[in-house]
């Protein structure tokens, strides 16, 4: 009983719904022999892995689909072990470094190295060249990338690179130009309602279109998160009533709430009752730089219009904060003490 | 007593005493000693070399143990130093008085024996197992604290109580390890002595000891760098601590005889006495390996029955760092558990305390008992400290109508209050006053020596210190803030009355003292700050303008983050948080500025400080990443395709696989796809999946429709889990 967004998952490069050009120029690419490192990028949902996943079956045939889950420990120069799990088939090998931290840069090498020292296995294999696919290479260091681009020439002729990253902005651009840069673009809403219809269809269930696309625009174009909530939906109440409510995240609700408590009164000891609040989303794991949008977000879409570039410029400048700083609750919360005195004062001065 | 100075003698041999202090180091020291005695023509280092004899004689008698009893009985003293005891009448009643410390009344015999020196001077030497107790007799080159080291236990520092406690344990386990104690008596296996430094711990076993007429073998934890002298691999800590158990064990196979002296223990002895174990220098521990095979060794010790050993004393000396004291018990362990984090590191204990040095199945088991030293009292200090200055002034401690002009002992309340009860500092403290430079040289000329003790000699009945007096009172203040007094002197920012027309007046307390004398990491001070300054802020523009502060000097701090100047970056950073707050604090609202209104009244009243909750907050979201990549390998990852961690799934789609997974209510069907969840759950968990991924629901996200203080976890998750399954 696999999730849908699992079930349904086209395995081939046919079988995509969506950027129909994409798909042709990737299986042209793969058809022709050879491969250059490849760099996939777009936003959550959009279908990169899907689509990696359906390259190295074209290239590679079923067998790149039999995979299994390893562990390995590297050795840090200061005799630190990490243990990183990966996964693997016989022809590629699927990494995310940012599990190793500030020790990256090993991991990459390390296991580059050792992949492109290795001769392909199975002689059956149309191609003589191994994949090494990198998941969140924007999280990569300075460091493992450069890293990264010495391996990528050295042992171009038994390897090649995959990297998944949301944008290009965190890639140096020695890296990003030894790739083919792929675009995988968010789905359009009525692409996400076409690929529930699919779905549904595959389930036996109906879906109501107004629901459908209540979906689609509750999922922010994410076609993994539509997917997933369909089915919670579906879990929850089927069959589906029109009217039936889209469930949120809660943290994203509860974060909300706090840029409410933000909006409802300005006083330093509702500023305290907000950080106990941020304290409490931060510690389920959820990134601060997403708790600040959130919460951003909700004040623009609620304040006077001319308040809003300067609580635009506030969250842009504590968003550079949070990425250089290491308490992110105090960037978080003077984001929120910034605010709540300029809307203050904002408001005194219309009364 | 026998610490008392003699006056005639001291004099002549003070200036030899900086070449005692060289004497009292390493086993590379001897030879170099040895020319310096000979050189020097002096008498002060005869008395190792007594000792020294005195060792190699028993080693002597270990080779023939059945001549043991006999050389000894030859003896003329009960004491094995006897051999070099001069006939002279009155040494010979010191030494009836201090059989038991043949080290220090050695100190009358030696001088007055020269002949016997030289002769002895060629002799091999071995390491001093009390290094300070080989010393001339005046006691100028020596810190105080070891010269006017407690003889009696009337002398001692310590509360009469702790006295007694220590005492009935001693000789209960005497009884015991004598074959004769009550039934029970034979869990008195170890007793811990556990207290923060200077509070008179081993001092007290020792008095005790010699009161009780135990011998004590002491581990000397051994030099390492011998060993890499010769030419061989240097010692690690296991080492060391194979000979610790070597000792232990070979405690109980000579039960009467002397160690090797390899082992660095140093032996009392006299044979129809009992013995005590004294481990009062711990290996170093903070080595993982070494820790392990310490504690091993105790175990094993442990095993050996009572009768058959000695009862072992382990002294403890407690050393947190100043933060961990400084928070409660909580804080405490959450600062340990982000050490244990740290596997890779080999200091991962920091905080010394007996649970730390001991084994928990030793420490918790029967036959370990413990005593709590509490740091020194003020009024116990200044006690001991007036005993010496009797001692200094010649009235000796008999006197007990010795007065003291007020000033002094108003000085002497001051040093006693200001050493947070660590006597040793406090005598050093003492002697630092009245001896300046010339102490802290470790060097006492002769001549200086002399006028002093004329200038305070002569029996005067009202002691003056003068020294004392005229110690810079300032210099005692300048040590470190309690924690609600710097954080107060931060918080409340009081300034003083405007002038000249400025819109406030200057700060009371300046933040850069204020920084230089925390009691704590400055990193810490500012998460107290970071947490309690709301409360402290009329309204939210001086908050906004604190909190930008904080902001900027956590920015600030992050970038000298694994450079070399990380030191200065994080200075910085705190003098711009608390300077920005105390300057951001009741700043007249500007013109437009948001001024208060009538409903934030200020808070004037007495504030409650609270302890930073951000450690707390990082636990907790260590933990729930620890769950959540379990989760995600075990259950989760399985149902959504295989893939690895990603860092923006939490967010996204974990809500919904909470949902899903427990909506569907059994996840059991869900195919072995690939063998994820097997490698990654030991033990088979499959069937306890849906808990686990409620669990996960749990940490994952925040509870529906949350109540703005959010109640307890578990609780909600409880709705939740109902919600989903209806």
């Amino acid at each position: 009983m696999a999730l849908w967004v699992e079930k349904h998952r086209p395995a081939t490069l046919d079988k995509l719904s969506f950027h129909q050009g994409l798909s042709e120029h990737l299986k042209k690419l793969a058809g022709s022999g050879d491969l250059p490192h490849l760099l996939v990028y777009g936003p959550a949902g959009a279908g990169k892995r899907t689509r990696i996943a359906a390259v190295l079956r074209e290239i590679y045939g079923p067998g790149a689909e039999k995979l299994r889950v390893s562990q390995r420990v590297f050795e840090t120069p200061s005799r630190r072990k990490l243990e990183i799990s990966f996964i693997s088939s016989n022809y590629h090998i699927e990494v995310n470094p940012s599990d190793a931290g500030i020790y990256d840069r090993v991991v990459i090498q390390d296991l580059i190295k050792e992949v492109a020292q290795t001769q392909q296995v199975a002689t059956t294999s149309a191609r003589k060249f191994k994949i090494v696919v990198v998941h969140e290479a924007d999280a990569l260091s300075r460091d493992a990338q450069h890293a990264l681009r010495r391996t990528m020439e050295k042992y171009m002729t038994n390897m090649r690179v995959i990297l998944c990253s949301t944008s290009t902005g965190k890639i140096i651009s020695p890296v990003q130009s030894r790739c083919l840069l792929v675009r995988v673009a968010a789905p359009t809403v009525d692409e996400v309602v076409d690929v529930m219809g699919q779905v549904a269809k595959k389930e036996g269930i109906t879906i109501p279109p107004p629901l459908a696309r209540q979906l689609a625009e509750g999922s922010k174009r994410n076609l993994h998160r539509a997917l997933l909530m369909l089915e919670a939906a579906y879990v929850q109440q089927y069959p589906f009533a029109e009217t039936q409510p889209v469930v949120l995240p809660e943290w994203e609700a509860y974060t909300k709430d706090i840029a409410a408590a933000a909006l409802g009164s300005q006083t330093p000891a509702r500023l305290m009752e907000i950080r106990k609040q941020l304290y409490e989303v931060l510690a389920h794991c959820i990134p601060p730089s997403m708790v600040l949008k959130v919460i951003a977000l909700h004040l623009i879409s609620e304040v006077d219009e001319a308040l809003r570039p300067e609580v635009a410029r506030q969250a842009a400048f504590y968003e550079h904060r949070l990425q250089i700083g290491q308490k992110a609750i105090v960037h978080l919360e003077a984001f929120i003490a910034k605010f709540m005195s300029i809307y203050k004062r904002h408001a005194m001065a219309t009364d | 007593m026998a610490c008392k100075p003699q006056p005639s003698q001291a004099k002549d041999h003070a200036v030899h005493s900086g070449a005692v202090e060289v004497h009292s180091s390493p086993e590379p020291a001897p030879r170099k000693c040895e020319a310096d005695a000979d050189n020097a023509d002096s008498d002060d280092f005869d008395i190792d070399l007594e000792y020294d004899s005195d060792l190699e004689a028993l080693l002597n008698e270990l080779t023939q143990p059945q001549q043991e009893p006999k050389g000894r009985d030859a003896n003329p003293a009960s004491s094995s130093t006897a051999v070099d005891w001069p006939d002279d009448a009155s040494s010979q009643s010191a030494a009836a008085s201090q059989r038991r410390r043949p080290l220090s009344s050695q100190k009358f015999a030696s001088s007055q024996d020269p002949e016997r020196r030289r002769a002895l001077s060629d002799r091999p030497r071995f390491k001093l197992a009390r290094p300070q107790t080989g010393s001339d007799a005046s006691g100028e080159g020596q810190l105080w604290w070891q010269q006017y080291e407690p003889a009696t236990v009337a002398e001692l520092s310590v509360h009469s109580a702790k006295i007694a406690q220590v005492r009935g344990w001693l000789e209960l386990a005497a009884e015991a390890a004598a074959g004769r104690g009550s039934h029970g008596a034979d869990y008195f296996r170890i007793l811990v002595v556990e207290g923060p430094a200077g509070s008179c711990k081993s001092t007290c076993v020792r008095v005790l000891a010699r009161e009780l007429g135990l011998d004590i073998l002491e581990w000397i934890n051994p030099l390492s760098g011998r060993i890499s002298e010769a030419g061989q691999l240097a010692e690690d800590g296991v080492g060391v601590v194979r000979r610790f158990e070597e000792f232990l064990m070979q405690a109980e196979r000579y039960s009467s005889l002397a160690l090797q002296p390899s082992t660095g223990a140093a032996v009392d002895a006299s044979p129809q006495c009992g013995k005590l174990i004294l481990v009062d220098d711990i290996p170093n521990i903070g080595h993982r390996d070494t820790r392990e095979s310490f504690r091993a060794a105790l175990m094993r010790f442990i095993a050996i029955p009572a009768r058959r050993s000695f009862p072992m004393v382990v002294v403890v000396t407690e050393s947190f760092a100043t933060q961990q004291v400084l928070e409660d018990d909580g804080a405490r362990r959450a600062v340990r558990r982000l050490r244990e984090h740290d596997t890779g590191s080999h200091s991962d204990i920091s905080v010394w305390s007996a649970t730390d040095v001991l084994p928990s199945a030793v420490y918790n088991s029967a036959f370990c008992q413990t005593i709590r030293f509490n740091a020194v009292a003020p009024t116990i200090m200044a006690k001991g400290l007036r005993r010496i200055l009797q001692i200094r002034s010649g009235q000796g401690t008999s006197a007990r109508g010795a007065k003291f002009t007020p000033a002094s002992t108003a000085a002497i309340k001051a040093i006693a209050e200001e050493c947070q009860g660590d006597l040793r500092l406090a005598v050093t403290k003492l002697q630092l006053a009245l001896a300046g430079g010339e102490v802290a040289a470790g060097e006492a000329s002769g001549p200086a020596a002399d006028r002093k003790r004329r200038r305070r000699g002569g029996g005067a009945q009202a002691v003056d210190v003068g020294g004392l007096a005229a110690m810079d009172v300032g210099e005692a203040r300048r040590s470190a803030l309690d924690t609600f007094h710097a954080l107060g002197k931060v918080l409340y920012a009081k300034r003083g009355p405007a002038l000249n027309g400025s819109a406030r007046g200057q700060l009371e307390s300046d933040p850069d003292e204020v920084l230089d004398r925390l009691p704590m990491d400055i990193g810490t001070f500012e998460l107290y700050v970071h947490e309690n300054y709301p409360d402290f802020c009329s309204h939210i523009g001086e908050a906004a303008e604190a909190a930008g502060g904080f902001s900027d000097a956590d920015a600030v701090a992050s970038s000298g983050r694994g450079g070399a100047g990380t030191g200065a970056a994080d200075l910085y950073g705190a003098m711009m948080s608390v300077r920005g707050y105390m300057h951001a604090r009741d700043r007249l609202p500007v013109a437009d500025a948001a001024g208060p209104t009538p409903g934030e009244s200020r808070r004037r009243a007495m504030a409650t400080f609270r302890k930073p909750a951000f450690f707390e907050n990082y636990r907790q979201r260590m933990a729930n990443s620890r769950l959540l990549r379990d989760e995600a390998c075990a259950g989760v990852l399985r149902l959504d395709g295989l893939r690895l961690a990603d860092s923006g799934l939490v967010p996204d789609a974990l809500p919904y696989w909470a949902r899903i997974a427990i909506g569907r209510g059994t996840l059991q069907g869900s195919g072995a796809r690939l063998q994820l969840a097997r490698l990654a759950t030991p033990g088979g968990a499959a069937d306890a999946l849906p808990q686990r991924l409620a669990a996960a629901t749990v940490h994952g996200g925040p509870p529906l429709a949350p109540p703005p203080p959010p109640p307890q976890q578990q609780a909600l998750a409880e709705d939740d889990i109902q919600d989903f399954s209806d």
